[in-house]
């Protein structure tokens, strides 16, 4: 049984609490402008990197040569200086057991022990089944007691499918964040723990793309429904878009009723919203978590989850990423997560 | 006016999905559907012994359905009309216990590193273990509500034999039989297969260790048989297990279940529900060996049968929203608890007045109107004969008929089939006669009954920007195509509108405006169609098809003579169908996108019948076209559909154009606009 | 002025989901009514208003409530970021805290009956703090207290806060004591923020900041982004400003050109033609005025 904690500091400071050296620095190539910042930013602290698992994802490299680019690993390559000591995963985005497996090989062939080591870890451009996988290997496989995570956010979002003005026609297929649904199925590891005599609870936090909440409800079909949504936002108008983005999953009124909120950007308060809807319902209901919002609150319902391990999470897989959904980047966020056993 | 005041009344319809209904909620909305439940003549007894099928999709009423049977809310029914729950067995014949497949566990019962044939035995294990559950639990309701007397000797003897199912190693000591231990031993066996499920994805050999193992139908049948055995209340009692979203199994999971229901054994069986074409397979693990309707099972098709029975069916709504109506007491209090009076029924002779004019014409001056459109429309016909100004001006006056714009329709649309003009003023004079002798009384009549929707349409396309109504009782009714969430959800959104434009007023009117149903319809419709692409796998390409079909039925809406009035269907011969192609169509039907029809008979007696497939007729008001299942599309052929779901976007138009017939109208681009959903305002 | 059924709908929708269902099709209509083409044309006006309309930020009775528990939140991780920077574990810095707020005391900015106090009541509630943790008067500071916290739900230009710090009260706590001050207070606009920090010591707890563009009509502003549009939007609304609520409040209080309000009140540094009352303006979301004496109806 772990117990997760952590705070949040924001922009250059993880220096002050790993000192000068990471033992191990991992992320993804992506084609967002936030993807090297975490990267760039432990640089400019004077913060020495020994290792990298960089995760070049195929789609990533393919994207990048349908638009002409002729080397885009070198690219990569270049961005993060990539040196011998370093790892590159060519991995899909779209499997991430198999992007952990070729991890854990990694990991294997260079530590012997991995529970002391200072890992950072920059998720601002990963898909949340990999982090939580991640996550899960790292903290509860490997034992690690503390790890480090960074967090980017964009400065905007392309054309974001907003409520807000009427819509026309000619809306562009560049509006999208994800496309078509693949299945709605638990994260592997996430499976949770169900009491087969309790009803079942699904706790929604809210993005964007309020069709995939409703798909997820409609496969659960839960007893009990709780959305989530992300207030304080990353933009004050934002906590209203999430909420007129998902009407038709709050136009239930027993739905509408629950609603609560966490900060866009705080994975602890994040946990800790879970943890209170938690300790009023879990004597009743088997809880799982659906993390649609931002990937702050995504990683605090992972480590949610590593704490209650009768905790669900389901993710609507889908058909494809939109691997260039944001533009810009914004502030860079720490979190500190520790375990204690 | 009052500034900032926060309006107190609710929305009768703001809750309607029944998976968020406790069993207090089912019970207070509850409605028995008498024409599901006196399906006995049939040999369809929803208590008796024969599994039946409930097939239908989502909202019509099968999970409702099937959580009213389960024992908690039966005992609770009987508990509120009874002093206690002491005859509660005595006077049902059946025992209820429900379960939900839950999609996102199911599809883990399956990792690249176990073989299929451990998932497979994993699976036949946990769902005995969950049924074993539901038992136990069932048989603890019983108790504390008092329907039941197990002492605890009783108690003990039961889950001693119980357990032996499970394990004749190690059987329970005497003390440990009690109900509640058993429900633990169950939860015990359930948590080493959550276990496993967890940690298969990182083992690379993942081995399921725990034992034992339970085979299958040993405490699902070995139970029930037990408790007929040991218990005197259960005697002659069935126990009908009551199993929800069947389609949610994965292939193998459905052949393990279909086994389990091949071989049934009393005083078991078994009732599940399932979208259509949600059984993905009726083959059970034994070779050659298959589900045979009537043989083996019932089916209930929800949706036909809702919708072969009219009155009923409207009978069932009126009452279902009566209930969620006298939940509000503003609407209690004032007696405003019948649906059918606040929707009203609206004539389509009132509709085409008030789109050619807004209010009834007083005097037959045909001045007065010949710059109306679909007069001039006469006129130019009647130009076409070479016929000159001074004969048009004679013979106007006796071609209109001003008290009802739609008898002037059926007279253009005689006229653009080539009836003269002194042909249709015999017609229409004796019709107007009344001379109910004359074979031209009935023809006009029989003419102008099967069209007067579709010339309705007709006019409103000469009318635009002039929209159709979708408002009144009967006609969402018709919306909802056999499924009564949408009549829920047409409800809501046409109360909602409402309350925000009247507030209060609207408590003094009773009755909500055909503006404010129109717009309710068409919101509901347009979300309809807008989270179509969500559906998995195939949902882009539903909705390509489906657009483009409403795009070819709203443009034969607007054939001049109406070859084909109200086209809302098509036939197509399935079998010469892709097996994509015939994936997509199943998908669609399963999520009731499509709604399947019965087989028609090809032009040629030689040829196989032709699958029949109509719009769910939620859609209607987003693309513009009728609700009712009148006109079809000849045949598609195989190249007609691929088109339509995967052509591109020239091809698609083509063909839309050549289904749509639209080189017979007048000359008119087709717009982006058009192409992409005629309704789209 | 039509409104097409996309747009009527998407009013529908905040007014139900964002607006606690506050409005009715009659109030908005006779808000835009308002709008009469006295400087454009009404149509271009009631353009104006409806841009105003969709970009107002609304926070409900719920939101507020949690806006205190974020800023409690907040609170609490500065104080614990001491700790921890201090070398204690995060488990350690927690209890340090639940200690030293024993020490701390709230109280709320402005007077008993204004909202930065109505405020305080939620915020107590919600943090589940005790009632002996809040002041009734300031003067009830013991030599105990090692942080006093004020709270409040609004910053706008800053004036409060700053008049409050140069307060006899408050220097008298500053020139007497070591007592740490902190100003919670759960939105503010940057302007009002950045003038705080540099004429107080106030430490600054804000959940949610209005950076410039949030200011309707200034460089950066996002709702109005383009010059020539900003420009006679600003001429609109100063207008209708200037006639309701007079110069000093034509744009928001002092120019604030804020559009935000909160389930319980509508600042007055919001813009007027959104809470003005006066003259038969039909107010979107009406401002509860503040009565300093009888006779006075005032900021």
């Amino acid at each position: 049984m772990i117990k997760v904690d952590g705070f949040v500091e924001k922009g250059k400071i993880l220096g002050q609490y790993i000192n000068s050296t990471v033992d191990l620095f991992i992320t993804g190539i992506s084609s967002e402008e936030r993807c090297p910042k975490g990267w760039q930013m432990l640089k400019e602290e004077d913060i020495k990197i020994k290792n990298k698992v960089i995760f070049y994802f195929k789609e990533v490299i393919k994207g990048f040569k349908q638009e002409g680019v002729e080397n885009p690993q070198e690219y990569f390559d270049t961005l993060f200086d990539i040196g011998s000591g370093d790892c590159k995963l060519t991995v899909s985005l779209y499997d991430e057991i198999t992007g952990l497996m070729e991890l854990e090989k990694y990991l294997n062939e260079s530590f012997s022990e991995l529970k002391v080591k200072k890992i950072v870890i920059d998720f601002s451009i990963m898909i949340k089944p990999y982090i939580f996988v991640l996550l899960k290997y790292l903290l509860c496989e490997r034992n690690m007691e503390k790890i480090y995570l960074l967090y980017t956010e964009p400065a905007s979002y392309h054309k974001l499918k907003l409520k807000k003005v009427p819509k026309n026609n000619n809306q562009e297929d560049s509006e999208y964040f994800t496309k078509g649904t693949v299945k709605i199925g638990e994260v592997p590891t996430y499976s949770g723990k169900r009491e087969l005599t309790k009803k079942s609870a699904l706790v929604v936090l809210l993005g964007f793309e309020g069709e995939r909440a409703v798909q997820v409800f409609n496969e659960v079909s839960p007893d009990l429904t709780i959305p989530v949504n992300g207030f304080p936002a990353y933009r004050p108008e934002f906590k209203d878009l999430s909420i007129l983005s998902n009407e038709e999953l709050l136009k239930d009124s027993e739905i509408m009723k629950e609603l609560t909120y966490a900060p866009a950007n705080d994975p602890f308060e994040t946990k800790k919203t879970l943890e209170e809807i938690y300790s009023k319902h879990s004597d009743n209901y088997n809880i799982s978590v659906s993390p649609l919002g931002t990937k702050p609150m995504a990683i605090g319902s992972c480590l949610f989850a590593l704490e209650h391990s009768d905790i669900r999470i389901i993710y609507p897989y889908p058909i494809e990423y939109n691997i260039k959904s944001s533009k810009g980047f914004g502030e860079t966020w720490n979190y500190i997560v520790s375990i204690l056993r | 006016m009052n500034k900032n005041q926060k309006m107190d009344l609710t929305n009768p319809f703001a809750s309607f999905n029944a998976s968020l209904m406790n069993d207090d909620e089912i019970m207070k909305y509850w409605v028995q559907p008498q024409i599901l439940f006196e399906r006995q003549a049939i040999g369809i007894d929803l208590t008796g012994n024969i599994p039946v099928i409930l097939m239908g999709g989502r909202g019509t009423g099968k999970t409702t359905l099937l959580k009213f049977m389960s024992n908690e809310v039966q005992v609770k029914k009987y508990l509120s009309e009874h002093k206690d729950g002491k005859n509660f067995l005595k006077n049902t014949p059946y025992i209820g216990v429900y379960y939900r497949f839950d999609g996102p566990s199911l599809s883990s019962f399956t990792d690249r590193h176990a073989e299929e044939v451990v998932w497979e035995t994993l699976f036949k294990h946990y769902f005995e273990i969950v049924i074993g559950q539901k038992y136990v639990t069932m048989l603890l309701n019983l108790k504390k509500n008092k329907c039941l007397n197990l002492n605890s000797d009783s108690e003990k003897n039961i889950v001693y034999k119980a357990m032996m199912f499970i394990d004749t190693d190690y059987p329970l000591k005497e003390e440990m039989c009690t109900l509640k231990n058993f429900s633990k031993i169950l939860q015990g066996m359930a948590d080493e297969i959550f276990q496993f499920i967890n940690e298969a994805p990182l083992q690379k050999e993942p081995e399921f260790r725990s034992r034992p193992i339970i085979p299958p139908g040993k405490l699902i049948f070995g139970m029930a048989e037990l408790f007929i055995k040991e218990i005197p209340e259960f005697q002659r009692k069935n126990i009908v297990i009551l199993l929800d979203e069947y389609e949610n199994l994965l292939l193998q999971q459905q052949k393990i279940v279909n086994t389990l229901i091949k071989h049934v054994k009393q005083p078991v069986t078994f009732r599940i529900g399932t979208r259509i074409n949600g059984f993905k397979t009726y083959d059970t693990l034994n070779e050659g060996e298959f589900l045979m309707e009537d043989a083996d099972y019932r089916k209930i098709l929800f949706e036909d049968i809702l919708l072969s029975h009219t009155e009923n069916y409207k009978n069932l709504l009126k009452e279902i929203a009566r209930k969620r109506l006298e939940s509000i007491n503003m609407f209690k209090e004032n007696d405003l608890t019948d649906i059918e009076e606040w929707l009203g029924n609206f004539d389509p002779i009132n509709e085409a007045l008030g789109v050619v004019s807004g209010r009834k014409v007083q005097n037959h001056h045909i001045n007065e109107y010949k710059n109306q459109k679909h007069i001039q429309e006469i006129i130019k016909e009647l130009k076409k004969r070479n016929i000159s100004d001074v004969e048009i001006d004679k013979l106007l006056p006796q071609l209109t008929y001003p008290k009802n714009t739609l008898i002037e329709m059926l007279n253009l649309l005689l006229l653009r089939r080539e009836y003269s003009p002194k042909e249709i003023i015999n017609l229409f004079n004796l019709y107007i006669a009344r001379k109910k002798n004359a074979p031209e009384f009935k023809i006009y009549k029989e003419l102008y009954e099967k069209n007067k929707l579709a010339l309705l349409f007709q006019l409103i396309s000469l009318y635009r920007p002039k929209k159709k109504i979708y408002a009144g009782f009967d006609v969402f009714s018709m919306l909802t195509s056999g499924i009564i969430r949408n009549f829920l959800e047409l409800c809501y959104q046409c109360f909602n509108i409402a309350l925000f434009y009247e507030g209060e007023e609207l408590l003094k009117k009773r009755r909500i405006s055909q503006k404010y149903q129109t717009e309710g319809a068409e919101t509901r419709s347009e979300k309809f169609y807008n989270v179509i692409d969500i559906i998995p796998k195939y949902g882009n390409n539903i909705k390509s098809l489906v657009g483009s079909l409403g795009a070819v039925f709203s443009t034969c809406h607007m054939d001049s003579r109406l070859r084909e009035p109200e086209v809302t269907y098509f036939c197509v011969d399935k079998s010469l169908l892709s097996e994509d192609v015939k994936k997509i169509f199943n998908t669609a039907i399963k999520w009731s996108v499509l709604q399947q029809k019965k087989p028609m008979k090809s032009k040629s007696p030689t040829e196989p019948l032709l699958d029949v497939y109509a719009l769910n007729h939620i859609l209607a008001p987003y693309f513009c076209i009728s609700y009712r299942l009148r006109g079809r599309i000849p045949a598609f052929s195989k190249r007609d559909i691929e088109t339509l779901i995967f052509g591109d976007y020239d091809n698609k138009r083509n063909t839309i154009r050549r289904l749509g017939r639209w080189l017979d109208f007048d000359k008119k681009q087709l717009t982006l606009f058009d192409f992409n959903g005629g309704g789209k305002r | 002025m039509i409104r097409d059924k996309d747009t009527e709908n998407i009013i529908m929708d905040y007014n139900l989901y964002v607006w606690e269902n506050r409005l009715s099709q009659r109030n908005i209509g006779a808000w835009f009514n308002n709008f009469k083409g006295e400087v454009s044309s009404a149509d271009e006006e009631q353009e104006i208003a409806l841009k105003l309309l969709l970009n107002f930020i609304y926070y409900s009775e719920k939101e507020v409530k949690y806006l205190c528990k974020s800023a409690y939140s907040m609170f609490q991780k500065e104080i614990i970021k001491e700790f921890i920077l201090g070398g204690r574990s995060i488990d350690e810095a927690k209890s340090l805290f639940n200690e030293y707020l024993k020490r701390y005391k709230f109280s709320c900015i402005g007077r008993p009956s204004e909202s930065g106090c109505f405020i305080l009541y939620y915020f107590r509630q919600i943090n589940y703090l005790p009632l002996s943790f809040f002041l009734e008067r300031l003067d009830d500071i013991t030599e105990n207290t090692e942080s006093l916290i004020l709270v409040d739900d609004f910053l706008g230009t800053g004036d409060t806060a700053v008049l409050f710090w140069e307060s006899p009260i408050i220097q008298n706590i500053i020139k007497n004591s070591q007592i740490k001050l902190y100003y919670m207070v759960l939105s503010a606009l940057e302007i009002g923020l950045n003038k705080v920090k540099a004429n107080t010591n106030f430490k600054i707890i804000c959940p949610q900041i209005f950076g410039e563009e949030y200011r309707v009509f200034s460089n950066s502003s996002f709702i109005f982004p383009q010059e020539e549009k900003k420009e006679s939007a600003k001429k609109v609304c100063e207008f209708y400003g200037n006639n309701l609520e007079g110069g000093k409040y034509a744009l928001g209080y002092k120019g604030s050109e804020a559009l935000l309000g909160f389930h319980h009140n509508i600042p007055n540094n919001t813009l007027p033609v959104i809470w003005s009352d006066k003259k038969g303006w039909f107010p979107l979301f009406l401002r509860e005025k503040k009565i300093y004496k009888m006779g006075d109806i005032n900021e």
